[in-house]
């Protein structure tokens, strides 16, 4: 599978931290801040795990030497 | 008696509308890389073995699991807890060790695939067909959940929140198939996680810790024990004694799920190889001896708190808890959760109803030369008319005044008595097609007779899940003895034809991985981990 399923988690969990950690900051509302920086910290690794594997991959498919390589058994 | 109202302000909404895109946005984007029924239907066995595990989880974390448990947690107290770990970590290890071995190595599509190379096309006709009932009435759940959530956040008239939360899943589930599915079902799984751990934290706060619990409910010891109050069945509140609770929880309606409906099983079948497969049901159980704590622990605290459910409608419980809870914010993430395990559940249930559908009853019984182009455009059609036969489940659900007990009710007629056939199939060799057909039938039929006795008044039963442990315990029983006795009357099949299928005709593969890392080791594991939650909790 080309989509490594880290990378969306990792998007998403990250903006939704950042509405979080705002409302929080914003209507002194702790509950949101505290949950906020904790969801931030796994939605960063997870988009950083997700973009480091996929990264390797996506290179190998589009450069001409693994592209030939390939196509030869 | 009032209506439950959460007034969402702009910001939860925002939580709801991202977490929507995302899930459409997933959707989109696996649809170019669907290009064959395989694809669509099974992954193509393509699924990292984490992202299958936490699927087979997340699959089951529908409705049910999140508002069917907490309401749970309300009426029957920590005996809910057995849900989770009695009601399926032993059946998730055996799954895992002994079962997995089996459904893939025989490289069966499905579950009534493997019962047609173990056994014969009418019982994997028998199966097939109860199993697309089933899934449609348990989507049905999940789809009525959805609606009444959306009823409560928007206002919204039942029938037109059915339609739009049929919609959503429809949507995703048509893009990117199984694929979709199980990325989905991922993301939600985190999301549930993130959504639920705030409220369990914050409500243990406000009751004063387990103490405080235990302190409110001193007047109902029922409702902070799980095996002490078993002894008498007049004890608890829910009604049975730990026979019961063991046979037909722990063992009957458990593995009866977990080792055989094809809804979890497909998500290890889409691992890429049989380690994987093993793998996927013990990564599962892990996080499940957790869940509870987000689940029942809010359930507990409102009867605790003595909170007045809106409507006496059980199924409340956790909105109402949010709305008491949660500020602006994560209100908005605790019901993006909810609306994501209702979604996971519908979307499961859908998955594996078109799989089954596809190759277990028009594959194999109207169209057998079908193509597989034609069969991608079948299973893309069949996503469409499943989703649409749900919104009629929905209806049906409505009648019930608890999800868990209507859900219970539904494994006790079809997975109950199956899962003796399978373990017959499985361990006894001399099982026959004939056996296995005519004990399935009995095994149903025992389920469904028990049912209307105790509809009628003439099997008394102390409550609804009563009713359907022992229906569960009674349609298994039928099946096994049904199955054995016309076994020995009928033909077996020659030792040749099971090699792979049954267990003493199968060689064992070598152990690849290290011992702490073998399947058997991990089980072990788990077991001992769970022994000891509920000795803690006795």
């Amino acid at each position: 599978m080309h989509l490594d399923i880290r990378v969306p988690i990792g998007m998403m969990f990250t903006l939704l931290s950042l509405l979080l950690i705002a409302t929080g900051v914003l209507q002194q509302t702790p509950p949101n801040t505290i949950t906020g920086v904790i969801m931030f910290a796994f939605g960063a690794s997870m988009w950083f795990y997700g973009r480091r594997a996929t990264k390797p991959a996506a290179i190998a498919a589009t450069h001409p030497s693994s592209k030939s390589a390939q196509s030869n058994p | 008696m009032h209506q439950l109202h959460v007034d969402m302000h702009a910001v939860d909404w925002a939580i709801v509308i991202v977490y929507f895109a995302f899930v459409l946005g997933i959707g989109f984007a696996l649809k170019k890389q669907v290009k064959s029924s395989e694809d669509f239907l099974l992954s193509d066995h393509n699924i990292p073995t984490w992202v299958a595990g936490l699927a087979f989880l997340s699959a089951n974390l529908g409705a049910l699991e999140i508002m069917g448990l907490a309401g749970e947690g309300y009426k029957y107290g920590m005996m809910t807890v057995h849900m989770y770990w009695i009601g399926a970590i032993p059946a998730m290890v055996f799954a895992g060790v002994f079962m997995m071995p089996f459904y893939y190595g025989s490289k069966a599509r499905s579950v009534p695939e493997y019962l047609a190379l173990r056994f014969d096309e009418k019982t994997r006709g028998l199966n097939a067909v109860s199993f697309a009932v089933l899934t449609i009435l348990m989507s049905g759940i999940n789809m009525y959940a959805m609606s009444l959530l959306l009823e409560i956040m928007l206002g919204w008239s039942r029938f037109f929140s059915i339609v739009s939360s049929a919609f959503i899943v429809l949507a995703y589930t048509y893009l990117g198939g199984l694929t979709s599915s199980i990325y989905n079902e991922v993301l939600q799984f985190f999301l549930i996680v993130f959504g639920f751990a705030p409220l369990s934290i914050m409500s243990l706060v406000k009751v004063g810790g387990w103490q405080g619990i235990v302190e409110r409910l001193a007047s109902r010891p029922g409702m902070t024990h799980m095996w002490t109050v078993t002894a008498n069945a007049a004890d608890n509140p829910m009604g049975v004694e730990f026979l019961s609770l063991i046979m037909g929880l722990g063992f009957v309606l458990s593995f009866g799920y977990w080792c055989t409906d094809f809804l979890v099983v497909q998500r290890a079948l889409a691992s890429k190889d049989l380690l994987s497969a093993q793998r996927t049901p013990l990564i599962a159980a892990g996080p499940k001896m957790l869940f509870p704590l987000l689940v029942v622990v809010p359930g507990l605290v409102a009867a605790a708190l003595a909170l007045e459910l809106p409507e006496g409608n059980y199924d409340q419980t956790l909105p109402l808890m949010l709305k008491e809870l949660y500020p602006s914010g994560l209100l908005g993430l605790g019901m993006a959760a909810m609306l994501a395990s209702f979604m996971s559940g519908m979307a499961g249930n859908v998955t594996a109803f078109n799989t089954v559908f596809t190759y277990d009853i028009y594959q194999a019984y109207i169209n057998k030369n079908a193509s597989d182009a034609h069969l991608l455009k079948l299973g893309k059609q069949t996503t469409f008319w499943g989703v649409f036969a749900s919104i009629f489940a929905a209806y049906v659900v409505m009648q019930f005044n608890s999800l868990m007990d209507y859900m219970q009710l539904l494994c006790s007629f079809f997975n109950a008595p199956i899962f003796a056939t399978f373990l017959l199939g499985m361990f006894w060799r001399r099982t026959t097609g004939h056996g296995a057909f005519f004990g399935l039938l009995a095994g149903i039929g025992a389920g469904v007779s028990h049912h209307v006795l105790h509809v009628l008044g003439y099997a008394a039963e102390r409550s609804d899940m009563a009713s359907a442990l022992h229906g569960a315990i009674w349609s298994w029983s039928v099946c096994f003895v049904g199955t054995i006795a016309i076994s020995l009357c009928t033909k077996a099949a020659p030792a040749e034809s099971l090699r792979g299928l049954v267990y003493g005709l199968t060689a064992k593969e070598p152990q690849q991985a290290s011992w702490y890392a073998r399947p058997g080791s991990v089980a072990v594991a788990l077991l001992l981990i769970c022994l000891c939650l509920n000795l803690y909790f006795f």
